[in-house]
């Protein structure tokens, strides 16, 4: 059965108030040199039957993205490949 | 000709004067003004006068500066018309600064505010509500107070309804409760009431109403305006970036929401930053170390400089370079203009700035001294050591008045022909119900702390920890060593404003005003959140200026102060536009909050009377919207009645004479009644017969008139029928597991609470 990864990040140019509160608490903690922190949110779905791609896509436009702010990338966990990937 | 005291340089200056006026639109629409062509005209009018050309930070503020968002271009000539005069001497601030400040009692005042955030939602549900909340919470803050409460009307389309752009209804609606939801919760404010509202004509523009009242010592209060010279100016908080830039432009045109530019336009919230600046802004308002405080909202600093200085009679001279900046590669208009969330901008005599950044740094603030107040009503920009910005504030934050046309309703009376009666009211009940409009709210309510702080005393829902109900209003006590409470409540009715803004803004203001009395408490004061279409539109224009009408007429009937309010016109997007959506925050004083009623039927045998003469009309009503049928006429509410019962009401609130009360608004009589019995799962036996006569139907489903449902102990009737007279009547009584109807010795309807339960709470179970 295909395990499918929807992983969603923020587009450049929005800032992710999460990852700027982790990387002030790294200055604070002495990581001085730490420069940029990014987060990736990653679902992985168990999804039965053929149709596993377009269900997948369906999922996350419909229930996990905005394309206004995020970006979005399709992969298939046991394949470890990527089969879409779009804003 | 005005003579240039010093020089913008050559090099920065963008060529206007004398340009055509389709290089002057070319000039609006590549720098993203959002200024028309009246509006360029103006500026290079203007311009030609002082003899020199603007530079580009100067056409940028001019942008922000009069957009609808900030000057209010639309709208202030009616609000003029309708608002000036509405006056009671328990007013501190009313229409004056960010929120309104309202005597609590002979030491503190309270202050609220609610405003719309609804293009930003639109484009980017949760980073639109999240900033909804935390800018609200900041306009409260400013004024020097503790934010106490969070309130906040929704309005959402139809589930399953058409994608907005890129996204689902539900991914709408999910991600506006969830950002309203995290941003409160992570403040630590309670969310304790609003509402929820869906509607297809919002299906491209959702609508999101944040509210926020707060808790001050009378001294303690900070004026929005700067009339000291020689105080330098703060700016403290989160950093200032590129996101939100062009936010107000935005917000005051019709949305488009697949075009690029909207990114810059996203703001996502930090709540981690807003929670500490509060401590810190409380600290120094105790301490008396500020002399003016405004929160940075739309338009960025150059609406909060310039309209603090305005308004105090003072000038600026501001050095760009000293702002505090996410990326330094921004140009200085765009540093002047960004709307990055969780900003102040404080004014404070110099000699303070060693104390106050001891509590900046003792809170984990970061803060700067961007500049000082001079004389004149002047604002001075420095970037770099060169002068970008000279111009004197009249001309920059006063912005043009438009007394635009508008169109009046014209009023169609016809009958309509209501549909037979349903032929089984039990089912016709189980489908009112459980429709979105009326069915639990509790999916989106339990999402948000209501309880936090710990000075909620009447929950948004009521009844035992297991069994709970809507209740009308929430009351907090907002201070530990008084008794005395704050009643919330907001909301509106769009479906009426929609059939008639006139009379549909009456009923929503009525509604607001019977949810306060069901609680025993006394409104105090109003804050409106305008929600219309386009103001080019002259009908759109003319339910704006009618809805005005209605809030002014009720103020002065009612004697209610109007203290603060916001509009925010053009919801127009993908072909529709919104229904006239005029929200109503109302505030109500409680004495004592240990006698404060509440919703749920609390024992078996208390008598069942209603309050008020009836008034059978289901146009809009939620009954008649499932059954297909659309008359138009609305009727005025009666306004006498409401006053002569809020005496009674509140004499019998007094006396505890009620074991509880509700009043019947959407979903009618029955919706009421079966609402009292879900709070402890106690049912009634009533009789329709007491009521005028009428249709079953309309006895049971319509929503008009000022009526209570109040329930009893028998050790009180004599009382209580002493105190209301003929205003009540006894219809029936408490008891049982089951609801139980009769009109003219016919059941109409029998079946088991915990049924009628289960269908309330199916509502919005695909919603969300």
């Amino acid at each position: 059965m295909p395990r499918v990864r929807i992983e969603v990040s923020y587009l450049k140019g929005v800032e992710d108030p999460e990852a700027v509160t982790i990387l002030k608490n790294l200055r604070d903690l002495g990581y001085d040199n730490v420069k940029e922190v990014r987060i990736t949110k990653a679902y992985d779905l168990l999804i039965p039957g053929k149709n596993y791609r377009k269900v997948a896509t369906e999922i996350a436009e419909k229930l996990m993205v905005n394309p206004v702010i995020h970006h979005m990338e399709l992969k298939i966990l046991d394949e470890g490949k990527k089969i879409h990937s779009g804003k | 000709m005005t003579k240039v005291k010093r020089s913008i340089p050559v090099n920065r200056r963008i060529k206007i004067i004398g340009r055509s006026p389709k290089d002057l639109m070319g000039i609006s629409d590549s720098l993203s003004l959002g200024l028309n062509l009246d509006e360029m005209t103006q500026l290079r009018e203007y311009f030609s006068s002082i003899g020199r050309d603007p530079s580009e930070i100067e056409l940028q503020a001019m942008g922000q500066a009069w957009s609808e968002h900030c000057c209010y271009k639309s709208s202030k000539f009616y609000l003029k018309k309708y608002f000036s005069g509405i006056k009671r001497d328990y007013v501190r601030l009313a229409m004056e600064d960010d929120a309104g400040v309202v005597d609590f009692d002979s030491d503190h005042v309270y202050v609220l505010k609610m405003e719309s955030h609804n293009h930003p939602s639109a484009v980017e549900p949760y980073g639109g509500a999240a900033t909804g909340v935390g800018g609200i919470i900041r306009d409260v803050l400013c004024m020097g107070a503790q934010p106490v409460a969070l309130l906040d009307s929704l309005y959402f389309g139809i589930p399953g309804g058409p994608q907005n752009g890129p996204l689902s209804q539900k991914f709408i609606t999910g991600r506006i409760v969830a950002g309203v939801r995290d941003y409160g919760n992570r403040l630590g404010i309670p969310n304790v009431s609003g509402s929820v509202y869906f509607n297809e004509c919002y299906n491209h523009n959702p609508l999101v109403n944040a509210g926020c009242v707060g808790i001050a010592r009378r001294d303690d209060i900070v004026r929005s305006r700067i009339s000291k010279t020689g105080d330098i100016l703060i700016l403290a908080g989160g950093r200032t970036g590129r996101d939100g830039i062009h936010g107000v432009n935005f917000a005051s045109k019709d949305l488009d929401i697949q075009r690029n530019e909207n990114i810059r336009s996203v703001q996502l919230g930090n709540p981690i930053i807003e929670e500490p600046l509060i401590h810190a802004i409380l600290d120094i308002v105790e301490e008396k170390l500020v002399d003016g405080m405004k929160d940075l909202g739309g338009g960025g600093l150059s609406s909060s400089v310039g309209e603090m200085c305005f308004s105090g009679g003072t000038g600026a001279e501001v050095l760009l370079d000293k702002v505090l900046l996410k990326d330094e590669s921004m140009e200085p208009w765009e540093i002047w203009i960004s709307e990055s969330q969780e900003r102040m901008l404080l004014a404070v005599d110099s000699k303070n700035l060693q104390r106050i950044s001891e509590i900046f740094n003792s809170w984990d603030i970061e803060f700067s001294v961007i500049g000082k107040v001079i004389q004149g009503q002047v604002m001075n920009i420095y970037y770099k050591g060169e002068l970008i910005l000279d111009l004197p504030l009249s001309f920059l934050t006063s912005g043009p008045v438009y007394c635009r046309h508008y169109t009046m309703r014209e009023r169609n009376e016809a009958t309509v022909e209501y549909p037979p009666e349903p032929s089984d009211y039990n089912s016709a009940l189980r489908d009112v119900l459980s429709s979105i409009q009326v069915g639990s709210r509790w999916p989106v309510v339990r999402q948000y702390d209501f309880t936090v702080r710990g000075s909620t005393v009447v929950k948004p829902f009521s009844g035992t920890s297991t069994e709970q109900t809507h209740s009308d209003a929430t009351i907090i006590k907002p201070l530990e060593n008084s008794m005395k409470g704050l009643s919330l409540t907001s909301g509106s009715n769009p479906l009426l404003c929609h059939l008639d803004p006139y009379a549909g803004t009456l009923n929503v203001l009525c509604e607001a005003y019977r949810n306060i009395l069901a609680t025993g408490s006394m409104p105090h004061s109003i804050v409106d959140c305008l929600n219309f279409g386009n103001p080019e539109n002259s009908h759109a224009m003319g339910d704006f200026v009618e809805s005005v009408e209605a809030i002014s007429y009720f103020c002065r009937k009612m004697e209610l102060p109007v203290v603060s309010g916001n509009v925010s016109l053009y919801n127009d997007s993908g072909g529709s536009t919104i229904f006239p959506t005029p929200t109503i925050m109302m505030v109500g004083l409680i004495p004592d909050v240990s006698k404060a009623v509440k919703t749920p039927f609390r024992n078996k045998g208390d008598s069942i009377y209603l309050i008020g003469k009836d008034e059978f009309n289901i146009n809009g009503s939620v009954y008649s919207q499932l059954r297909g049928v659309s008359g138009t006429a609305v009727p005025i509410p009666d306004l006498q009645e409401l006053s002569e019962i809020s005496i009674l009401v509140m004499k019998g609130a007094e006396d505890g004479l009620f074991e509880s009360l509700h009043d019947i608004s959407e979903g009618g009589f029955i919706t009421a009644i079966c609402e009292m019995a879900f709070g402890n799962m106690i049912g009634f036996s009533v009789d329709l017969s007491e009521m005028k006569h009428g249709r079953t139907a309309f006895k049971l489903f319509s929503e008009m008139g000022n009526r209570f449902i109040a329930a009893v102990r028998p050790e009180n009737e004599e009382k209580f029928t002493k105190l209301f007279g003929k205003i009540a009547r006894k219809i029936g009584i408490t008891g049982g597991k089951r609801a139980v109807v009769h009109d003219l010795a016919m059941t109409v309807i029998d079946l088991d609470i915990e049924d009628l339960k289960m269908s309330w709470n199916s509502a919005l179970k695909d919603v969300i």
